[in-house]
């Protein structure tokens, strides 16, 4: 059996070598190469200061113009909107950015049924695996309990999560590779116009949202003022007065949920705006709370 | 348990050190540890099922006693004809039920006549199709005196639920297999070492190439409508290359296994997509079922004997049936059909007899010729997967039509935010270490085999699918 175990363990060998180089590999591309996600940018910047701030799901990053803001009132302008992004991953970018001494005046944070969601979004989470040696990222997937042992196993975290962070986008980040959209201004339109996937609200709402009621914690007593928003939706959307119950959980929050219940060339779909839809609701945002 | 899963990885060297370290003196102890560990590989998956293998073991260990003692031959036909009604019986149950229930009413409804039969919530327990032609292998070969039916239940129970092959294959016979539980096992290092190369090897086409390929293949046929002809074309190309990868990585690994414990099993692929006619195909395709089927049926019609009409008939009643066994569902009998249609101009020209040897032995390169012919056979099995992989006959008839009425050529950026150049780089390599290996059953050898291992295991790390890990294909049939 001498021959055989030889063999075995000079194939582990290989395989441990071959999986800790890919992983040096790997965090080395991710931490120094070209940012190609929205976490992978805010985990690059640092000591920036943003006039004004979005953070949200898809509803921010398709319909929030930053470039408009800033060609408006002249203040500078971010938009964090991840597509599927929950209010968990919202609240780690919050934190990512305060540790980087990321600082904003105003941020708005969007909430509409994403109020009943916790813990953060598998997406989020294979994005912020290249970088579990940073203190925040450790400590907030401490928090949601994740996967932690998979750190101690050289490049398995990047196998597991291959869709996010594998070779693509380590080549890609490595070779400087830009994104078809700018990340850095963080507005992504959507074309044309439609009102599919109508859907509905939930009819009950929980208690408290663990994150938001983070959010205001980490924003009291600072500089940063942060509000809540509600981007529009088509009127077709079941359960819509659920966000008469988020309004009555959040007093402040600016319910923008049927600004365009007659304005149908307005939707890419009824949960999304097309890019004149965007434009006009970034200029009512403008109108309502940044002059 | 999937072979490629942590579970799988942690169970395997357990397994094999307990089997070789505590057992290794005592033949009956290795077999009855053997036992318990396939059926717990098995029963990870479902436990509750594991009574239905027990129950086929059971049926056909008995029959099998019964037919040694008795030389009745009315005695012998019915015992035969409990074990087929049995195994048979299961199979139609779990496979065939909710298929036979819907095309009886659907045949009906375009009568006019609206039944109101409802068909049943059944899941189809994995391996069954394996393990229920495994145990009537056994009992016909009984029945027809070509073996000595075993008085050893032990080595009956692990023979029918051996984990490595026991729910994709390769079916073994029991004339193969069986001895093997009854002889003692002497742990021989090449073949240790070729198992683990196998293992490497049929993991890599299974993560790197089948799962690769899924992702292509699931983003065009599912959304057929919108995709072009070129975009088609190659989803039936990378369907041919994800089954391949997919099964025939199985079978390796299955192999692989099996040598780590002392075992041999039947070689189950032999390059199939390098053959020159769809009869060589069927050589070197899931190699055993097809010879299953032409010693347990295709034979027993009398096989390529007879009249013309009794041939073609043959041919097409195998064919019809090899479909069927893969599943409920008309496209797996169309692709049958499709097949039966292939083979029957070889079979009428006296060609099916053709290319038994490798495709160009001893030179590097095939002639020209050649090159035409294994293109044009992966062509017709291609054509063919597009059946079996289609969701229903409709959807199958529209993917083709669309291939040749669309005719626009250009490559598609996909929804899967991949490019086709990408999957096309890997299996071109595929092909080439597979081309450059035809003679041997991995292409770990040689001077540069360290070379080769390394740039796998490289392969398997970067390219491999884990995130969008894929059950294998044959786990449904």
């Amino acid at each position: 059996m001498r021959n055989f175990f030889k063999n075995l363990i000079a194939i582990s060998v290989i395989t441990l070598i071959l999986m800790f180089f890919l992983d040096n590999f790997y965090s080395y591309a991710f931490k120094n190469g070209q940012p190609r996600s929205k976490i992978q940018n805010i985990l690059q910047l640092k000591n920036k200061h943003y006039d004004v701030a979005f953070f949200g799901s898809s509803r921010t990053e398709n319909n929030i113009d930053c470039k408009l803001i800033t060609k408006l009132t002249g203040m500078s302008c971010a938009n964090f909107g991840i597509s599927g992004g929950s209010p968990g991953d919202m609240l780690i970018l919050m934190k990512l950015a305060e540790n980087r001494k990321i600082s904003f005046n105003q941020v708005f944070m969007q909430v509409d049924y994403n109020y009943n969601s916790s813990g953060i979004t598998k997406y989020f989470k294979a994005n912020l695996i290249p970088f579990m040696d940073d203190p925040i990222v450790k400590d907030q997937l401490l928090l949601y309990k994740e996967e932690f042992f998979y750190r101690w196993i050289p490049f398995y975290r990047f196998m597991v999560f291959d869709k996010v962070v594998g070779i693509r986008e380590a080549t890609a980040s490595f070779l400087k590779l830009r994104q078809n959209t700018n990340i850095a201004i963080g507005f992504s339109p959507k074309q044309g116009i439609g009102k599919a996937t109508a859907g509905s609200f939930a009819e009950t709402i929980k208690d408290k949202s663990q994150e938001l009621t983070q959010m205001q914690k980490l924003y009291k007593n600072t500089n940063t003022t942060l509000e809540f928003f509600t981007s529009p939706y088509c009127k077709e959307v079941k359960n819509r007065d659920f966000m008469d119950k988020v309004q009555l959980k959040l007093p402040g929050l600016h319910n923008y949920v049927d600004l365009f219940d007659d304005k149908d060339e307005y939707f890419f779909n009824c949960g999304h705006l097309n890019e004149a839809g965007a434009g006009v609701f970034t200029k009512t945002l403008v109108k309502d709370l940044l002059q | 348990m999937l072979f490629n899963s942590i579970s799988f990885l942690i169970f395997l060297p357990v397994v094999f050190i307990v089997y070789w370290g505590l057992f290794k003196k005592s033949l009956k102890l290795q077999n009855i540890f053997l036992l318990i560990a396939s059926y717990l590989f098995y029963g990870w998956w479902d436990y509750r099922f594991l009574a239905l293998i027990a129950a086929s073991t059971l049926v056909d260990f008995f029959v099998g006693r019964f037919l040694q003692k008795t030389g009745n031959e009315i005695h012998r036909k019915i015992l035969l004809s409990l074990s087929l009604a049995f195994n048979l019986g299961l199979l139609g149950f779990f496979k065939y039920y909710n298929f036979f229930i819907e095309s009886w009413i659907d045949s009906w409804a375009n009568l006019g006549v609206e039944l109101q039969v409802s068909s049943l919530n059944i899941i189809l327990p994995v391996g069954i199709s394996f393990y229920t032609f495994q145990t009537l292998s056994y009992t016909i070969d009984v029945y027809r005196r070509k073996i000595e039916p075993t008085s050893d239940i032990i080595n009956f129970s692990v023979f029918v639920a051996f984990f490595p092959q026991l729910v994709a294959g390769p079916i073994e016979r029991a004339k193969h297999l069986l001895p093997q539980f009854s002889k003692k096992r002497i742990f021989i290092e090449e073949r240790g070492i070729s198992g683990i190369h196998l293992i490497l090897w049929g993991l890599f086409k299974k993560i790197v190439i089948a799962d690769s390929c899924a992702i292509y293949v699931n983003a065009i046929f599912d959304d057929y409508e919108n995709m072009n002809s070129a975009t088609l074309l190659l989803g039936a190309v990378y369907f041919a290359f994800q089954i391949y990868g997919d099964f025939s990585g199985y079978s390796d690994i299955a192999i692989g296994t099996g040598r780590l414990f002392g075992f041999d099993l039947m070689r189950n692929f032999n390059f199939p997509y390098f053959s020159r006619n769809i009869a060589e195909f069927w050589r070197r395709w899931h190699i055993s079922l097809s010879t299953w089927f032409r010693d347990y049926l295709y034979i027993p019609l009398g096989g390529s004997r007879g009249s013309k009409w009794q041939q073609v008939r043959n041919v097409f009643i195998i064919f019809l049936v090899s479909g069927f066994w893969h599943g409920a569902n008309w496209t797996f009998v169309i692709w049958g059909g499709l097949h039966a249609l292939f083979f029957l101009p070889l079979l009428l020209g006296h060609q099916n007899r053709k290319h038994l040897n490798q495709v160009a032995e001893n030179k590097i390169l095939p002639s020209f010729r050649e090159l035409l012919q294994m293109l044009f056979t992966f062509g017709l099995t291609s054509f063919a997967w597009i059946f079996f992989r289609a969701d229903s006959l409709f959807d199958a008839i529209n993917f083709i039509k669309r291939i040749f009425t669309d005719l626009s050529f250009e490559l598609q950026y996909l929804s899967i935010e991949r490019y086709n150049i990408e999957l096309l780089l890997i299996i071109g390599i595929f092909v080439l270490l597979e081309w450059f290996h035809r003679h041997l059953e991995h292409p770990f050898s040689g001077t540069f085999k360290w070379v080769k291992i390394i740039a796998i295991i490289l392969m398997l790390l970067t390219l491999g699918v884990y995130s969008d890990q894929q059950e294998f294909i044959y786990f449904q049939f």
